[in-house]
């Protein structure tokens, strides 16, 4: 086996008993890097020199016999959006082509004190709005169990590297399940913890209420290390909550009530519906109590997050007005006055998505239809979030599919819109409620996995992981 | 509702975006389908329920303004990224007419 195939589990156990050293480990992973990348279009940087640095750094410490944290020494993958001091960071725009990161992102710093290695950063849809990491300005991510598929999105670079064992864990962010759907057409876990439990500052912002960064691993017990490192509050985001994690306990299986939310398997194709049936009836063995719940209201949870993501977009970018940083227009001398700036500025650094969806927000905030749009969709989020409250009286956990379809090809949507949008449906919900989702690998068809996804109560991180993890390993 | 050409203008204009001519229409027709899709939320009868929701329960979180500085790396990579500048400080177009 290739060091770069390791678990993180895996990887630390060899490094501390030293069967292999931490310069091997990185070393295997770049030569992966180097032998697909050009195929796959996963990673947009790679940091070779810093990698192998910090690598022997680690060997430094174990040959000094000094104890290794359980992060020190792997090597990982970041999204494009995350910002690592003195390196460039693009989120998949070319407005931000040539932009290089003034300072660390919270979980950025935390990764580096627990001694984790960056390899570098991933490809994504621009400014993470999209669902198969095709709307990037630096061409589309191709799935590496299927190059003639999307790796989902809008994290698919990161997604895809970790599938294609380019790293050994990632980090995305999941918006409207930007994390969570790319695992489950790659193959991964992806972990979204609650609103609130990980820190923004650093990652640029889409929509502020729905923001989460979220680790990708090959295993549950992974995707939890890589959460419990980043989570905790920070004076920089005060969304941040401070709760304990609680990750410790140990649940009683004959006592969990899992809810099979009936308006998510509506319309489900056989083949997906067939295997999480599989997965259930698994907690059902162990003695967990299965039954049918309703979140009635689960039809508006796409429209409403289609009217606020945009509406917090639009707002969120107006920063990009090639003043201060980014593409300028008026560098080049081609117009004559501010407003033309901003317009030129922005007509040629956004992709067409960041157009549509900053046009549609500044419409839905716009005087004479704010109430209609923004404020209605405000008062919707409060009922789907009311749903969940419900249902959570009578389970402690839900279980449904991640996404409608296995990965599709390359392509196929990216004429229509609404079509995209579409495949968010089953993971948008979780965001809209702030609550913790994880998505693990639950069988395939014809080769390419399915997700299932397990929702938990609002700061109930442990139920969900101790679940999944019953499932998968 | 279908959103015009005229209509797309202004909201470009309001955007901050310029838009080519040709493609005033597609990107109409595109936003009118969304618009569409999410217009369902006016089904569902929202009296009496309050729009200032937040996810968590939040309260107001204070601080000092004070000035907390940067280090000389960051404020040389600040400096590195603005498009245009004079010595030390940001160039930008004029914002009033002489």
């Amino acid at each position: 086996m290739k060091l770069n195939e390791l678990t993180i589990k895996q990887a630390h156990e060899g490094l501390k008993s030293k069967d292999f050293s931490a310069l091997s480990l990185v070393n295997d992973c770049i030569t992966a890097i180097e032998e697909k990348n050009a195929d796959l279009n996963a990673y947009l940087s790679v940091f070779k020199e810093s990698a192998i640095r910090d690598a022997k750094r680690v060997d430094e410490k174990l040959a000094q016999k000094e104890e290794i944290g359980e992060l020190e020494g792997i090597p990982l993958a970041i999204k494009d959006n995350i910002l690592i001091q003195d390196t460039k960071c693009t989120a998949g725009s070319k407005i931000l082509e040539n932009y290089v990161s003034a300072y660390d992102a919270t979980i950025i710093k935390k990764l580096r004190e627990a001694g984790a290695i960056f390899l570098g950063k991933t490809n994504m849809d621009e400014f993470a709005c999209g669902s198969s990491t095709e709307s990037s300005a630096f061409g589309p991510t191709k799935n590496p169990l299927n190059q003639k598929k999307v790796p989902g999105g809008s994290s698919g670079g990161s997604a895809a590297a970790l599938s294609a064992d380019m790293c050994l864990g990632a980090f995305g962010s999941d918006t409207g399940g930007s994390v969570r759907q790319p695992a489950s057409l790659c193959g991964n876990v992806g972990f979204k913890p609650s609103y609130g439990r990980v820190s923004r500052y650093g990652l640029m912002a889409l929509a502020s209420s729905f923001d989460q960064i979220s680790p990708f691993a090959k295993t549950v017990e992974d995707a939890e290390l890589l959460y419990k490192t980043i989570a905790g509050k920070d004076s920089h985001d005060s969304t941040t909550v401070d709760k304990q994690l609680g990750l410790d306990e140990k649940i009683n299986f004959k006592k969990l009530r899992v809810g099979l939310p009936k308006e998510y398997y509506k319309g489900l194709g056989g083949n997906i519906k067939d295997k999480i049936e599989e997965k259930v009836n698994i907690l059902k063995g162990l003695g967990a109590e299965i039954k049918e719940v309703s979140l009635p209201h689960t039809d508006y949870a796409l429209a409403v997050y289609y009217i606020i993501m945009p509406s917090e977009l639009s707002s969120n970018l107006a920063r990009f007005d090639g003043v201060r940083y980014g593409y300028s227009a008026y560098k080049n001398g081609s117009v004559k006055n501010l407003l033309e700036a901003y317009m030129e500025s922005r007509a040629i650094g956004f992709g067409k998505e960041i157009k549509r969806r900053t046009m549609i927000g500044t419409y839905a905030l716009s005087s004479g239809y704010y109430d209609a749009y923004y404020k209605k969709a405000t008062a919707v989020r409060a009922v789907i979030k009311q749903d969940f409250d419900k249902a959570f009286n009578e389970v402690d956990c839900l279980i449904t599919p991640t996404s409608p379809s296995v990965a599709w090809n390359l392509g196929e949507k990216m004429d229509d819109p609404l079509k995209m949008y579409l495949s968010d449906i089953y993971t948008v919900s979780a965001n809209v409620a702030g609550i913790p989702a994880i998505s693990i690998p639950c069988g395939d068809i014809d080769g390419l996995p399915i997700g299932l996804q397990v929702m938990g109560r609002q700061f109930d991180e442990n139920t969900v992981l101790r679940t999944a993890k019953e499932l998968y390993i | 509702m279908k959103l015009s050409k005229e209509d797309v203008q202004k909201i470009a204009l309001l955007a901050r975006i310029g838009i080519k001519e040709e493609e005033l229409s597609k990107y109409g027709d595109e936003m009118s389908s969304i618009l569409e899709y999410v217009n369902k939320l006016q089904e569902e009868d929202t009296a009496g329920i309050s729009s200032n929701f937040y996810i968590t329960d939040l309260e107001n979180s204070w601080r000092e303004d004070e000035l907390k500085g940067c280090t000389e790396a960051e404020r040389e990579l600040i400096l590195g990224n603005m498009p245009e500048k004079e010595g030390d400080l940001l160039k930008i177009v004029g914002v009033f007419k002489k």
